[in-house]
């Protein structure tokens, strides 16, 4: 059996909260951020959305607008939560910092919107050296940019660090801040969905963008009660740079490995989180994925009904919510499913309930025909 | 290294030349535009791949340097597509293509927004490029780093040699800021031979195994 990993500390900052517990109660009562809001620009952009409220992150981090930005604001919002609560000293050298996002400071495009921050931090490493800044970390952060899979991979990457000895804690976050760059292109695609998004529903017809940063502290050392990591796969399609393979062959070459690499059996598998971005594409593809390696009968969510699609938060605020319904041996319904609407027979959570559980498989695709795929256990 | 490898081909691009273990492999060029740089290169590598034209040019350029590499070496036919991963870096993230894509939304006037240009809005894809065309199905990532930093990618390579099945390790630095350019990438193999220790200022050395 692989070396497990524990996750000792988490946070999320959401527009349901701005912590992991607050983040969870709302879910399980069935609460999402997502709401109907205009994206400001050129062009405005009206959306169903979950963004972040100004007033929530001012009074929380307030303090740090003058010399961060929004993005880096929410990040260290996150990551001061989760490292609080660890009670770690983010400060030693045998700390570790990764980070995952798709488009950082991508806000820094429009001129003079940070007049007060060096304009280099729209390089995402000066960014990420300000961030551990922040925490006096000494440490050059390790970045991860790989489209929609980046938060499961921070998680990955920080299992895989911690298992070298390198390190004692990896503190692992991920967020994206959503604006005009995004909406736009998303909308291009037409891959937004007009209304609160159905995740595997008949009439599904695309996705929200969300905003969401989550953070994780782990360690080797083993920590009674913590929820473990036990391993995952990263893979890629090879078949198309927008849309996932119509067999989702890719994603099961990830949950394969991931299994093989955790030490665990197919079989084993409780529980799954998906991707499902409730566009018509990734929900065929994923649950045929699944049905294909016997996981027909196993209980599978989606989250974005919650948060939206965050991007490169949703590996990690997914694995987060997912590591804590199995520390509470709860299902999560997928909020906005009604109408079965993929074509194999899976089990799509509908209702939020205790469940006996111990391993969840959380999975995630994205742009470029990337997949990945994490196993995680609880104790 | 904690799993013993072998780093055995290198391709270097830049400075208007396409070096293949230090040999170039294109006829020197003398040509400021990147665009027709790209070009010109696809051209006399004889390449036939008409989703080309449809990459910015960071997947252009990472897609070229993928290209010379792969002919020089014969990984694709030893190893299984999931035992081979795709590593790469570089400063500028997507920026280059970012800004173009900023342009088309930053004004109500001429406010025209492509999917095909926005697709290019993440570093990654040009992974996912070099994926598609090589058939490539494994561990693949993007780092972002303030500059080349081969020992990164060296760590990486070796945390998937000892916990995953990957076999070989297409590394490398692939940036573009406007017509600025830079491509370095090598393939890292799993070997019974040890690794040399590598100084990153011999980037333009080819390194051989003791």
């Amino acid at each position: 059996m692989p070396q497990p990993i524990y996750i000792i500390a988490d946070n999320i900052v959401s527009p349901l909260g701005f912590t992991a517990a607050a983040n969870v109660e709302q879910v399980v009562a069935g609460h999402t951020g997502i709401a109907a809001t205009t994206i400001a620009g050129a062009r405005p952009i009206d959306v169903c959305a979950s963004i972040i409220p100004n007033h929530l992150l001012n009074s929380a981090v307030g303090y740090l607008a003058d010399n961060y930005t929004r993005f880096e604001q929410l990040i260290i919002a996150s990551i001061t939560d989760a490292v609080k609560q660890s009670g770690i000293n983010a400060a030693s050298p045998r700390t570790a910092i990764v980070l995952s996002t798709t488009k950082g400071n991508i806000d820094m495009l429009h001129e003079g919107s940070y007049p007060e921050i060096n304009p280099q931090r729209i390089y995402l490493a000066s960014s990420a050296k300000a961030i551990a800044g922040h925490f006096n970390n000494p440490n050059a952060p390790i970045v991860i940019s790989n489209a929609c899979i980046s938060g499961i991979l921070a998680i990955i990457m920080a299992a895989r660090l911690l298992r070298t000895g390198k390190y004692d804690y990896v503190i692992a976050c991920g967020g994206d801040i959503i604006n005009d760059f995004t909406a736009s292109g998303f909308q291009s695609f037409k891959a937004l969905s007009e209304v609160p998004c159905k995740p595997f529903d008949k009439d599904r017809t695309g996705l929200n963008l969300g905003e969401a940063f989550g953070t994780m502290v782990l360690t080797a050392a083993p920590t009674h009660g913590a929820v473990k990591v036990l391993g995952g796969a990263v893979s890629n399609d090879a078949n198309h740079i927008s849309g996932p393979s119509r067999d989702g062959s890719g994603l099961k070459v990830a949950i394969k490995a991931a299994v093989t690499a955790s030490g665990i059996a197919a079989a084993d598998i409780d529980t799954i989180s998906a991707h499902g971005t409730a566009t018509p594409y990734n929900d065929e593809m994923e649950t045929i994925a699944f049905d294909d390696l016997g996981m027909g009968k196993v209980p599978i969510n989606s989250l974005k009904g919650y948060f939206g699609h965050t991007l490169g938060g949703a590996g990690m605020v997914e694995s987060i919510i997912s590591a804590h319904a199995l520390k509470g041996q709860q299902l999560i319904k997928t909020l906005g499913y009604s109408e079965h609407g993929v074509s194999r027979d899976v089990n799509i959570i509908n209702q939020t309930k205790s469940y006996p559980l111990n391993t969840c498989l959380k999975t995630a695709s994205g742009f470029g025909g990337c997949n990945a795929a994490l196993i995680l256990q609880q104790q | 290294m904690s799993v013993p490898a072998n780093i055995f081909t290198q391709v270097y691009i830049g400075k208007d030349a396409v070096l293949v273990n230090g040999l170039e492999v294109c006829k020197s060029a003398e040509n400021n535009n990147l665009k027709d740089l790209l070009k010109g290169w696809y051209a006399e590598l004889g390449i036939e791949y008409p989703k080309f034209f449809k990459m910015d040019h960071l997947s252009q350029l990472a897609f070229l340097g993928a290209e010379v590499l792969f002919r020089d070496a014969d990984v694709l036919k030893q190893y299984a597509s999931d035992e081979i991963a795709i590593l790469l870096s570089n400063s500028s993230a997507s920026l280059d293509t970012d800004k173009r894509y900023h342009e088309t939304i930053c004004s109500e006037e001429a406010y025209f927004p492509s999917p095909a240009v926005f697709v290019y809005t993440l570093p990654s894809i040009m992974c996912g490029e070099i994926a598609i065309r090589h058939g490539i199905q494994g561990e693949n990532n993007f780092f972002v780093c303030d500059r080349f930093d081969f020992s990164l990618l060296l760590e990486q390579s070796d945390l998937l040699f000892s916990q995953t099945n990957t076999q070989v390790c297409l590394v490398g630095w692939v940036q573009v800021d406007g017509n600025d350019y830079e491509l370095i990438m090598y393939l890292i193999e799993r070997s019974k031979q040890q690794i040399a220790v590598v100084n990153s200022s011999q980037l333009s050395t080819y390194v051989t195994l003791d």
